[in-house]
């Protein structure tokens, strides 16, 4: 390697703690968001009914049949940390549901009419975490947001293209295949 | 009594202008010394932090932010006291910010630099087109551009322009389907498309691979098949410069008779070091290099260093086309409408560029269908019918230099290392205004043709993160900070390689000028050691 | 700097054919050498791929300048000007003196060419051929007065004329037309042999660097590459069709099968993808009835049985540590981990490559499932780099990405998932192959071989200075 690397890197973490330990006082998490970012990727042993429950209630909203369990993990792990009261909310949901008996996701609109609108976000919230790959609202331009990553290749939004387009970072093909459309394009 | 240097000449940051210039330094001979403030990561690297980041639209989220070396998101980082925010994307790593541009490599055209002169607004370069066009063709060829020999990129529809004295190293890619189909119905009413030159080419160029069109340019080609500074960090290497990283430079030391004596720079242990050298490029940015100017008190005899601050502040519209044309295939960009480049109405208000944005468009399309609580199949078949009809066109406005538009050190705020942040002053004028009119008529008129149902048309305006002017560059002395060879007025070992010397901003990507005038900076250092 | 690799590249010796400036007798210069000739001189020169070594060291350079500097076990070799350059070239050479240079390996003035220059191959060539050759390289190249550095290999590889001795052990009766043999087995067998000298890359060496031709075409190390076993046993191609062989030499690229990477794609890119169909062909016919050597275990990757399992997205995308220092850390060597990041993105998670096979599947793959995994490592330090009549392909070189622990570990993580699962790679062994590959036991034995002939030779004057001694007593 030709990189010079100055006495910094051995001295490096030490340093930090330094630093860190100076704003102790304050919050550090204030003033260093990096280091406090990271959390739980699997819950505890206790979770995992509610999860199970929660998998369940997911491949009902999404209309998949076998949904990825370590993914609905952390799917209701972040919602539970967005919202302490999620765990009442999708067990309401799954209750209003039943009630309404409804099985087919194309009557979701006339379910929800009839609904308080908190059941409402509930049912887009995790359907959206499941489509989209991620929970929170996006800040294009500051380091820290409210989102949290569940799954990239995963997303369930890319399944209507997959045969069109591709998922950023992977190819389809050869240099310039882009020049036709896609095979489909007459019945699309 | 012969003075001893740590190097004949140091480069401060090592973006794609700065390595350009120590590469070609290294390779005639001398001794070079890059310093860079953040650290080098691998592209594997980069790439999974980019899938496993939950704020894709964010793109300077997957390269470290570190509070010794903070990217522009950094909180405080930028302070904005303007009515504009500015928020460039901006990094701290080997290679730099074109770790994360989408590698448009365009040429002004000549009437670009002479602004003033043919218009009577702005200000004109102090070089001619022919001066810089050599080193437009060495920039190419280092880049690896791809581009049309026979487009007429003033966009008026007459022959090739501007002129060139060698074609471009690369042919132009194949055109996107949804490119071919935009192009085919707006341009039926007078609106001329441009392919855009690129330097993300699509045949194999300096041990990169073809571009296959993974639509990741912006925030990182996962094959590195588009051009970064990373590229020339290696081959400056390879030539026998030195890089020094987790080097922050702070302090420009004046010497003797108008020269700069020596650089300071902090590491993250916050241990000092002082480097001396017979020549100085600062090639830190075009927000980070007036702040080190001006923390450094030099240069600044006409109190123009950190005025004169020019974004291409622009605009978007979004709307579903009436056919499928599947964005998403191919490159991110690939040109776009250029009637309004150059003309007589830049006396009345800026150019405009529109450019078509060929980028995945499913997390806007799943969300705004959620929004719209529409679930269950209906979701997946609106998915691919919204998807494959989303039309997103990005616009650009030829900024003016004005002194109250400025980048400042934050008295406010300081990084980990102590040194202050920034603050900027933006606010976008009355020219650009006027221009902002002219391009909403455009916007309704490519809804009408494409028989589309606008999804937004009125987004306020947009960063677009070209900095220029920050340490403008000029014939005299009074009123720039560097001269026609970005030689700094104030002292004659001092260079600045950065897009912040481009005094007429135009309405083009400006990577390229910086590259070909890094480039001619350090053929003119060379000559004199 | 990195040198690209040739094809020869630490093969053996490589050949410095300098002219130097003499009273020969000069070439004819008449202008009107049949264009005809000339054409199927050049055609020849094209198959017997004159070019890979005797290039400019630049791209843009003119043709046959030389100059292109080759590392090879010995020390680096600099290739010569063969344009009719007078000063510098190969202007003043007779017919006779060029054929002599080619079968014989002497150079017009009388030193011993090295073998590398393929003359034990070209010893075969008919003197029809040896007169177009001539033609061509007389009037249908141009000359480039320009010179090229003088090869200077360590003592004792300097001595040119050891390379007699050499001769008498390894210059074998040249190729001959077998009248029992179908017409398209003796062209195949010319082709295979004499101009395409497929042998110096395929054939292993022996101690002395000459080919073992026990060994003929099974297979051999070369810079760090490994050239297959080509013979017609099913480790090598027995399992081909002709039709794959011919397209296979043609572009590098059997889908679901194999590409060719190194020097074979630079054989593909200068030489075999501008012959005819039909000497390919032959070239094909001639290779699937070579005797058989067997090499290991049966080579069938049209079949590879391999299902690989689906990896769940949360085992691909672990939750990131947003700590600046490990969204930076390039260091980490768990192989899923590099080969997501730096592999996927062509060859797809599941390793099966591109639907139209652009970039190919790693499972139906002989550089994954063959009998080593040396092509792998070398694909993954070196890349691929291969022009074709269609399009070039380019995968990058990850040699200055990834160190050698990293690349052990993609490697075995991609034969573990897609390839031949009985194959495990070490860092020694990247390392070895980053810095060319197996040094020949010639060239490590050599200070071993010194030391001995010094001791030997003081070993001589002492009892030449005794028996003087007793002499005079």
């Amino acid at each position: 390697m030709k990189f010079i690397k100055n006495n910094a890197v051995k001295t490096l973490r030490l340093s930090r703690r330094e630093l860190l330990g100076g704003m102790a006082a304050v919050s550090a998490a204030a003033f260093f968001p990096w280091a406090t970012r990271t959390w739980a990727d699997s819950p505890g042993a206790t979770s995992e009914q509610a999860i199970q429950d929660f998998l369940m209630l997911s491949e009902r909203l999404t209309g998949r049949e076998a949904l990825d369990a370590r993914i609905a993990g952390r799917v209701w792990q972040a919602l539970l940390d967005s919202d302490e009261r999620f765990a009442d909310r999708q067990r309401l949901l799954a209750q209003a549901m039943d009630d309404a008996n409804l099985i087919d996701m194309r009557s979701f609109k006339a379910f929800a009419a009839t609904q308080p609108e908190a059941l409402t976000q509930t049912a887009v919230a995790i359907i959206s975490a499941w489509y989209l790959g991620f929970t929170g609202s996006v800040q294009g331009h500051s380091a820290t947001d409210n989102t949290r990553f569940i799954t990239y290749t995963g997303a369930l939004m890319f399944e209507p293209t997959i045969d069109a387009t591709v998922i950023p970072t992977y190819s389809r093909g050869h240099s310039d295949y882009w020049v036709d459309p896609p095979a489909s394009i007459a019945t699309d | 009594m012969a003075t001893q240097f740590d190097a004949d000449v140091i480069v401060i940051g090592s973006g794609a202008l700065g390595n350009n210039a120590a590469f070609e330094l290294a390779q005639q001979g001398k001794s070079v010394i890059i310093l860079e403030a953040g650290e080098h990561v691998p592209r594997w690297k980069i790439v999974e932090n980019f899938r496993t980041s939950s704020r894709k639209g964010n793109f300077n989220d997957p390269y470290p932010n570190a509070p010794w070396a903070p990217t522009s998101y950094q909180e405080n980082y930028i302070e904005n006291t303007g009515d504009f925010d500015l928020f460039p994307g901006m990094l701290k790593l080997v290679g730099g910010t074109t770790w994360h541009w989408a590698a448009a490599t365009w040429r002004y055209i000549p009437n670009d630099m002479k602004l003033k002169t043919l218009y009577g607004v702005g200000r004109d370069w102090p070089i001619e087109y022919d001066e810089l066009e050599p080193y437009y063709v060495c920039a190419e060829k280092a880049l690896g551009v791809s581009g049309s020999d026979t487009d007429d990129q003033s966009g008026q529809g007459g022959d090739a322009w501007p002129p060139r004295s060698e074609p471009y190293p690369v042919s132009p890619e194949g055109d996107t389907y949804y490119f071919q189909r935009i192009r085919d119905r707006i341009s039926a009413e007078d609106y001329r498309f441009i392919h855009e030159p690129n330097a993300r080419t699509h045949k194999p160029w300096d041990g990169r691979p073809a571009c296959s069109g993974n639509n990741n340019c912006m925030p990182v080609c996962p094959i590195g098949a588009m051009y970064s500074g990373d590229v020339h960090a290696r081959h400056a290497e390879n030539a026998g410069a030195k890089l020094i990283t987790d080097a922050t430079a702070y302090h420009l030391e004046k010497g003797d008779n108008g020269k700069i004596a020596a650089v300071h720079y902090r590491s993250s242990n916050g241990d000092d070091t002082r480097l001396t050298a017979k020549y100085f490029i600062v090639a830190a940015h075009g927000l980070e290099t007036p702040k080190l100017l001006l923390l450094s008190e030099v240069a600044n005899s006409s109190d123009q260093v950190g005025r004169n601050l020019m974004d291409h502040t622009g605009m978007g519209l979004q709307f579903l086309a009436d056919e499928p044309v599947w964005p998403g295939r191919g490159p991110v960009q690939q040109g776009g409408i250029f009637n309004w480049r150059d003309g007589d109405f830049r006396r009345e208000h800026s150019a405009i560029k529109h450019a078509l944005t060929n980028m995945v468009p499913n997390t806007a399309v799943t969300q705004r269908l959620l929004d719209n609580l529409i679930v269950g199949p209906e979701l997946d078949d609106r998915i691919r019918h919204d998807a494959a009809r989303w039309v997103d066109i990005s616009t650009v406005f030829e900024m003016l230099p004005h002194a109250h538009n400025t980048v400042r050190p934050s008295t406010r705020y300081k990084d980990a290392l102590g040194i202050p942040m920034l603050t900027v002053n933006y606010s976008v004028d009355n020219y650009v205004k006027a221009a902002a009119d002219v391009a909403k008529r455009d916007y309704a008129n490519f809804v009408r043709i494409m028989g589309g149902q606008v999804i937004e048309d009125d987004t306020g305006w947009q960063n677009r993160d070209h900095l220029m002017g920050t340490v403008i560059m000029g014939d005299r002395a009074e009123d720039s900070v560097v001269n026609g060879e970005c030689r700094t007025w104030d002292h004659d070992n001092l260079f600045l390689a950065t897009t912040g010397v481009i005094p007429a901003s135009g309405v083009i990507n400006p990577t390229l000028a910086g590259v070909a005038l890094s480039i001619r900076i350090a053929d003119i250092i060379a000559k004199e050691i | 700097m990195r040198l690209p690799s040739s094809w020869l590249l630490g093969v053996a010796f490589m050949f410095s054919l300098a002219s130097h400036a003499s009273g020969a007798a000069s070439p004819s210069n008449a202008a009107n050498v049949d264009d005809e000739l000339i054409q199927q001189g050049e055609y020849l020169a094209r198959a017997a791929d004159c070019s890979a070594c005797h290039r400019p060291p630049e791209e843009s350079g003119q043709p046959f300048a030389g100059g292109y500097v080759i590392a090879s076990p010995m020390g680096d070799i600099i290739a010569s000007n063969i344009t009719p350059s007078r000063e510098y070239g190969i202007g003043d050479y007779s017919e006779a003196q060029f054929k002599r240079a080619l079968t014989e390996g002497i150079r017009a003035d009388g030193a011993h060419l090295y073998p590398a220059m393929p003359y034990t191959a070209y010893s075969g060539l008919t003197d029809d051929d040896i007169h177009a050759l001539y033609s061509y390289f007389m009037h249908g190249v141009e000359a480039v007065d320009e010179p090229t550095p003088e090869t200077s290999l360590p003592f004792p590889f300097n001595l040119r004329v050891s390379m007699a001795a050499w001769n008498f052990l390894f210059l074998d009766d040249a190729y001959t037309h077998d009248p029992e043999q179908s017409d398209t087995l003796n062209r195949g067998r010319y082709l295979v042999d004499t101009l395409g000298h497929c042998s110096a890359c395929h054939t292993p060496r022996n101690a002395l660097m000459g080919e073992n031709n026990d060994r003929y075409l099974a297979g051999a190390n070369v810079g760090g590459w490994y050239a297959p076993n080509i013979t017609s046993d099913a480790s090598g191609i027995g399992n081909w069709s002709v039709e794959e062989l011919v397209q296979y030499l043609r572009t590098g690229h059997v889908e679901n099968q194999a590409q060719a990477g190194g020097g074979m794609a630079e054989a593909i890119e200068h030489s075999l993808r501008y012959l005819s169909d039909e000497d390919l062909h032959s070239m094909a016919v001639y290779l699937k009835q070579v005797p058989p050597t067997a090499t290991g275990p049966a080579i069938d990757v049209s079949q590879a049985p391999r299902e690989v399992e689906p990896v769940s997205p949360a085992t691909l995308e672990p939750l990131r540590n947003d700590d600046p220092q490990a969204m930076s850390d390039g260091k980490r060597t768990d192989g899923q981990t590099l080969y997501n990041g730096a592999c996927a993105s062509c060859h797809q998670i599941d390793g099966q490559g591109t639907d139209d096979q652009f970039y190919p599947s790693l499972i139906h793959n002989t550089a994954t499932q063959g009998p080593n995994a040396d092509n792998l490592i070398m694909s993954v330090l070196q890349g691929v780099h291969r022009e074709i009549d269609d399009y070039t392909v380019a995968m990058p070189a990850f040699g200055e990405q990834l160190n050698d622990e990293q690349i052990a570990a993609v490697s075995n993580y991609v034969l573990s998932q897609f390839g031949n699962p009985e194959l495990d790679v070490d860092a020694a062994r990247v390392t070895e192959l980053r810095q060319g590959g197996p040094t020949p036991l010639l060239v490590k034995a050599m200070p071993w071989l010194m030391a001995a002939g010094v001791i030997f030779a003081l070993f001589v004057l002492g009892l030449i200075v005794f028996l003087i001694r007793r002499k005079r007593r």
